[in-house]
């Protein structure tokens, strides 16, 4: 079983990163260079953005490409767990709802109190939006699961519960506003990065449910 | 009664087969998401920058 859920999660996984990696190269990739080019001269982390180097932009899109192989593995792994638990076969339609849950808690949830947000831009402290990001990514998907996959009346009033505790608790947040990136250029990036993480869930969504199959028999 | 006995023992070994794997997929996942999303390595944050950024981890 073990290496059945692996097998499954690195296939699936390396086709959604392949997939969003692509999309990113011309959606999100270009706005995170062109807010680099508003960052504070004294550049603390990250490759800079204002020269144009093409070995370091190839190696850039090398490691963002790494660094979304090693996500979505991780989400796919998560998936599969869920694929495994229940009555029903793991089936593409069992696959679409566990990632439906999935995108709701790791990104729709964090993105309510802390969308994602360009380089650039002002943040709070960030040990406290470490904290605030976990908790509530476990929160929602525990929340989730009390109100959708259990019938017990008391535990989907604690399931509505756990999802609005984080976003009355609050996340934290920057002392100040204001910043050199252009509110559209921000606003367009929150957009195109969370259509990404739904792109990202649909795709492991939609094809783990085959890959496990795939792999059952091999897994005797 | 032995082949109901059999029965009984090979699927509670199935049952904790199947235990075993979700702990070992859930702890790897977690060590994964916790890899590129939060560690503190400079050398590890260059390198996922832009995927924090994009999947919403909490970045500088």
């Amino acid at each position: 079983m073990i290496y059945r859920m692996f097998a499954t999660a690195v296939a699936v996984g390396m086709i959604a990163a392949a997939l969003i990696s692509v999309l990113q190269s011309s959606t999100t990739a270009p706005m995170i260079l062109l807010a680099e080019t508003f960052e504070l001269p004294v550049e603390l982390y990250g490759p800079g953005g204002s020269e144009v180097d093409v070995g370091a932009a190839i190696e850039r899109s090398l490691y963002t490409f790494l660094a979304n192989a090693v996500t979505t593995i991780a989400f796919a792994l998560i998936l599969i767990v869920g694929l495994t638990f229940g009555n029903s076969k793991p089936d593409r339609t069992k696959g679409l709802l566990i990632a439906a849950i999935g995108f709701a808690s790791f990104s729709l949830a964090p993105a309510i109190g802390m969308p994602p947000k360009l380089p650039g831009m002002p943040v709070g402290d960030l040990e406290l939006r470490q904290y605030w990001w976990i908790s509530t990514a476990l929160l929602t998907l525990a929340g989730l699961l009390c109100l959708f996959v259990q019938k017990k009346i008391p535990l989907q009033v604690l399931g509505a519960v756990l999802l609005v505790a984080p976003h009355v608790w609050g996340a934290p947040i920057a002392d100040e506003m204001d910043s050199d990136v252009p509110a559209t250029l921000a606003a367009t990036f929150t957009a195109n990065a969370i259509a990404m993480s739904a792109i990202l869930w649909l795709s492991i969504g939609a094809t783990a449910p085959y890959f496990f199959e795939k792999f059952k028999a091999k897994d005797a | 009664m032995s082949i109901q006995a059999n029965t009984i023992s090979t699927s509670a070994a199935k049952t904790n087969e199947l235990g075993t794997a979700r702990l070992v997929a859930v702890a790897f996942a977690a060590a994964m998401l916790f890899t590129v999303g939060f560690a503190n390595s400079a050398a590890i944050h260059d390198a996922a920058h832009d995927t924090r950024h994009v999947q919403s981890f909490p970045c500088h």
